[in-house]
């Protein structure tokens, strides 16, 4: 039944799933929030469009990205970057790196640095990591073949391997 | 790096990013994007039923525009603004009769009637026809005929007649004078008296105007909803123009809660399926559930039966609307309706649920002997505990 009864229940039921998800793309609790609030906008306009094929997370998931990404474009400033990540966050009482996992940081310093990977790396990572969307979905999300979903998301691995490998020591002990 | 070494990396690397934790969305910012959300979704309401009464006015305009300008004018007066004579076929068109060929005369051996002379056609017709069309030349801009004055004339002592007859009584018996005024004249007549009129012929021409209203009046009857001495007649104008959807619509969007129940109440008054199912959407919603629930009730002639049809539909919140509906309907006849649905597969609880509601001693009697019942029982048991937790959902 597609009427916009049947869509306020749907963005209902799926607000917190889209804040949570944009929370994740953007870093920041306050920009997810923009995020979300542009995107429902989109999706009054866009709704004639929801065929119902797709699930309405998947539909509304895609709208949150492509305002993550028209707002990355108006202001590259918006995102956070892999540099800027380390400075907010890390403990100032601690002496290295994996003292400051220890004093409870390692779990904001791990978000921080999914959030600032690159922009598609980000959004397919989230998407499978987090979200725990198949690679087809992540696919149709955002716009690429399943092939590079899988070669993209090797990448965004590789690169957060690289950047927490002292904290991956600290996990083992 | 061995394979098992490389394994074991990506597992404890898996871990490590199974702990990531990025700020959980507040309650406030959840309750800021509903609040958003809302406000999006009423501009959205608002925007769709104006672009329908917008499109419903524009497409019956045009239709009117049509109509008037081609077949619908009178042909009389298509006479008075033609440059040249008219005939006598168009007079005899005029006058509502059927033009007279003599050449379609077909006699039984076969020949065919001489086709009459222009003089002798005029003879042969109506003298009053003939001295006005003929005589006087009624054609021109020099002069209207007659008849078509007199007509307004006495149209309009009509409409200050049944005006006045609507003001002092909204349920007068105007029946068949009602079908003499109805028509594009007299509606725009009524637009031109309601601005204008005081209070009591007001209220008495919007009545006159809700019941003779084309959909082109859809908009001014709206907008008389709003004034509280002519709003119920301009709902009950606008219950019969626009659609089961779009009353729903403005009921939703309108904050005014007597008004409101008037659009409910004159949506279930069409007793149809659709009417009715959008009323209970309105008694699903916790937050207008209270408050539209005993709209029935008050009613003359509540839609029983389709409430009944309610009951075996394949949505639980949706016979469960129906049966909180029912249970508040006082008449002794429902309980015995009901009683039979206790029987049927789908419904039974929902119906069950109705009659523990009821106020009538008759579903009293059904209850005591379904809890009797062995093969009821565990229904009513069931059926007892849907109320209580209804109650305590409704109490938060």
């Amino acid at each position: 039944m597609r009427n916009a009864a049947s869509l306020d229940r749907l963005v209902l039921d799926h607000l917190p799933a889209a804040l949570r998800f944009a929370t994740r793309l953007a870093g920041s609790a306050d920009r997810g929030e923009e995020l979300v609030q542009e995107a429902l906008l989109r999706a009054v306009r866009r709704w004639g469009s929801f065929r119902g094929e797709a699930e309405f997370r998947t539909w509304l998931f895609r709208i949150v990205i492509n305002v993550f990404r028209d707002r990355l474009r108006a202001s590259p400033s918006a995102t956070i970057s892999i540099n800027e990540s380390h400075a907010g966050i890390t403990d100032s009482r601690a002496e290295s790196p994996p003292e400051a996992a220890v004093a409870a940081e390692l779990e904001q310093l791990i978000a921080h640095e999914v959030s600032g990977l690159p922009p598609r790396q980000r959004e397919v990572l989230v998407l499978i990591a987090y979200e725990g969307l198949a690679p087809r979905d992540v696919a149709a999300i955002v716009g690429i073949s399943e092939a590079n979903v899988h070669s993209t998301l090797l990448a965004a691995r590789s690169r957060l391997k690289v950047r927490l490998a002292p904290y991956l020591g600290s996990l083992k002990r | 790096m061995a394979p098992e070494q490389r394994m074991g990396d990506d597992h404890d690397f898996d871990r490590l990013l199974a702990q990531a934790q990025w700020p959980e969305p507040r309650g406030e910012q959840i309750a800021r994007l509903r609040e958003r959300w809302e406000a999006i979704g009423r501009r959205r309401r608002k925007r769709q039923a104006y672009g329908a009464c917008m499109l419903s006015l524009a497409v019956l305009l045009t239709a009117g525009l049509w109509a008037w300008s081609d077949r619908g004018v009178s042909p009389l007066a298509k006479l008075a603004t033609r440059r040249e004579p008219p005939t006598l076929s168009d007079v005899s068109e005029a006058h509502g009769k059927r033009s007279h060929n003599p050449q379609q005369t077909r006699f039984t051996d076969g020949t065919t009637a001489r086709p009459e002379s222009t003089e002798e056609s005029n003879v042969s017709r109506d003298p009053n026809v003939y001295e006005r069309v003929v005589l006087h030349g009624v054609w021109g801009n020099r002069s209207r005929p007659r008849a078509v004055a007199d007509q307004r004339a006495s149209g309009q002592e009509l409409l200050e007649e049944l005006i006045a007859a609507l003001a002092s009584d909204a349920h007068a018996d105007v029946g068949a004078r009602l079908a003499t005024i109805a028509g594009a004249r007299h509606e725009r007549a009524l637009w031109n008296i309601i601005p204008r009129a005081t209070p009591a012929r007001r209220l008495g021409a919007v009545r006159l105007l809700a019941r003779i209203a084309t959909p082109r009046s859809v908009s001014i009857l709206a907008d008389l909803t709003n004034d509280p001495a002519t709003h119920a007649a301009a709902i009950e104008g606008l219950g019969g123009l626009v659609s089961a959807q779009d009353l729903a619509q403005m009921a939703t969007v309108e904050p005014d809660a007597p008004l409101r129940r008037h659009l409910l109440s004159t949506l279930l008054l069409r007793r149809t399926d659709e009417a009715v199912g959008l009323y209970l959407e309105f008694v699903n919603n916790p937050r207008s559930r209270s408050e539209v629930l005993d709209i029935p009730a008050g009613m003359k002639n509540p839609p029983v039966d389709v409430l009944l049809t309610f009951l075996s539909r394949p949505q639980p919140s949706v016979r469960l609307a129906a049966a909180q509906v029912l249970g508040r309907l006082p008449q002794p006849e429902i309980a015995a309706r009901l009683s039979e649905s206790v029987y049927d597969v789908i419904g039974r609880q929902e119906a069950l649920v109705a009659l523990l509601l009821s106020p009538v001693p008759e579903a009293a009697n059904v209850l005591r002997e379904a809890r009797g019942n062995l093969y009821l029982v565990a229904a009513v048991q069931a059926a007892e505990l849907q109320l209580q937790s209804l109650a305590i959902s409704e109490r938060r």
